[in-house]
């Protein structure tokens, strides 16, 4: 199973209501707002989506399967972008 | 101090323990708040008015607080960069054989603050060993940065320097020193190289001074000029607060190279500009400090206003390429996102 977690060559700082993302090496600027700042505050540890999707869905209070139809593109892209890693 | 002196250094001193400044107990009309924002940016404390705002600690209107936010987004977008910016020149630097230590706003951010996102900073100063300035400027220019060959005149005491920027105008500024003037007679550069401090940043190990010199340094910076940034005296309140310096060990180099007038102070201006109750080994010791007829002068005189500034001394001239570059705002620049993943719309 797929594991992910926070880049480790990712600068970021986190704002009142988002978290702003940059590669170190080169890429693009992005911002996570919404859950998007809750699912970045979770990915302090290798976490399987199943995991992601059950802690995230008691904190917003939304069915699981849901939560994780949503975080899959997201995470993905975030792994495209270099912002997040996957780990088998 | 007018209104807005009063109000911006309380903003500057918010979450200091034992600060006695109030905030202001009201939300401001706009064109207030719109001052009060542009104070707080020239001060380099937006990050402290948006701490504050979202604290609950400063009345604010949805608008305002909305504005802030954006504003704050904006500088650390800005700050982002010029941490990438920096990440490659450090490889490149190292590839070289150079060891470069950062100074000011970026190590302060890291190594000062418990939340970098508080601290802003819109360039990156970097220390150079001494004679190695034209070992350092190529791999700037191989970087992609050019030369600003119209450096800005700051004060007398300034370290002599070399600005670069880039694309962007993003602002990389080269130094062999901490100061300037007569006090780096008094302090050789090669003593600031005794014992460096590292950080970590996104994964790379990044040099800086250590704790000690950092707090001379800040303290230098904090003594320059009838009203330096309200952002300089709150690096030396975190410095003393964050428990990283020997308080023996600064006081020793301080004097060593005839700079206690100097410590002395900018902590008090620090502990007297925010209104700080709490006392600490080094501020007790500052408020008693005091200085020498010959110290009192020299402090006297880096306090002169700008208009008595003269322009600094400039780095070698054939390393300035005049190509013409564009001067213009060197402040935080904020690339508009591309990508924007919101973690979806569900509550």
């Amino acid at each position: 199973m797929v594991r992910y977690s926070r880049g480790k060559r990712v600068l970021w700082r986190q704002a009142a209501d988002r978290v702003l993302l940059l590669p170190a090496t080169d890429g693009e600027l992005v911002s996570l707002t919404g859950t998007g700042v809750a699912l970045w505050e979770l990915l302090t540890e290798p976490l399987e989506l199943g995991d992601l999707s059950a802690v995230m869905a008691t904190a917003f209070d939304v069915d699981p399967e849901l939560i994780a139809a949503d975080l899959l593109p997201i995470l993905e892209d975030l792994t495209r972008r270099g912002l997040v890693e996957a780990v088998n | 101090m007018d209104f807005f002196g009063q109000h911006c250094t309380a903003i500057a001193a918010y979450g200091l323990p034992g600060a006695l400044l109030d905030l202001p107990p009201a939300t401001l009309d706009t064109p207030d708040w719109d001052r009060l924002v542009r104070a707080a940016v020239a001060h380099r404390v937006e990050g402290l008015l948006a701490a504050a705002v979202a604290g609950g600690a400063l009345p604010s209107t949805d608008a305002q607080r909305l504005a802030i936010i954006e504003t704050h987004a904006e500088s650390m977008g800005g700050c982002l960069m010029l941490e990438a910016t920096l990440l490659r020149l450090v490889e490149k630097f190292k590839k070289a054989g150079l060891t470069v230590a950062v100074l000011r706003g970026v190590a302060a951010a890291h190594l000062e603050y418990s939340d970098p996102a508080v601290r802003t900073f819109g360039d990156i100063d970097l220390l150079i060993p001494p004679g190695l300035v034209e070992q350092a400027a190529p791999i700037l220019a191989a970087a992609g940065l050019v030369p600003d060959p119209s450096s800005l005149a700051e004060g007398r005491w300034d370290p002599p320097g070399l600005a670069f920027v880039d694309d962007h105008q993003l602002e990389i500024d080269l130094y062999e020193h901490v100061i300037g003037g007569p006090l780096a007679s008094t302090l050789p550069a090669t003593e600031l190289w005794g014992d460096l401090s590292t950080f970590e940043l996104a994964g790379t190990s990044v040099a800086t001074l250590s704790p000690e010199v950092r707090l001379i340094a800040a303290c230098l910076r904090a003594s320059a000029g009838p009203s330096p940034r309200l952002i300089a005296l709150r690096d030396v309140v975190e410095l003393v607060f964050g428990g990283r310096v020997d308080v023996s060990r600064v006081r020793q180099l301080a004097q060593e190279w005839g700079l206690r007038a100097f410590l002395a102070a900018a902590i008090r201006r620090a502990w007297q500009t925010f209104a700080l109750a709490d006392v600490v080994a080094l501020s007790n010791w500052a408020q008693r400090y005091h200085p020498s007829p010959a110290e009192a002068e020299l402090l006297a005189a880096y306090r002169q206003p700008p208009s008595e500034r003269q322009p600094r001394r400039r780095l070698p001239r054939r390393l300035l390429h005049a190509r013409g570059v564009q001067l213009g705002n060197v402040g935080p620049v904020f690339r508009p996102i591309a990508g924007s993943s919101n973690g979806g719309q569900r509550p």
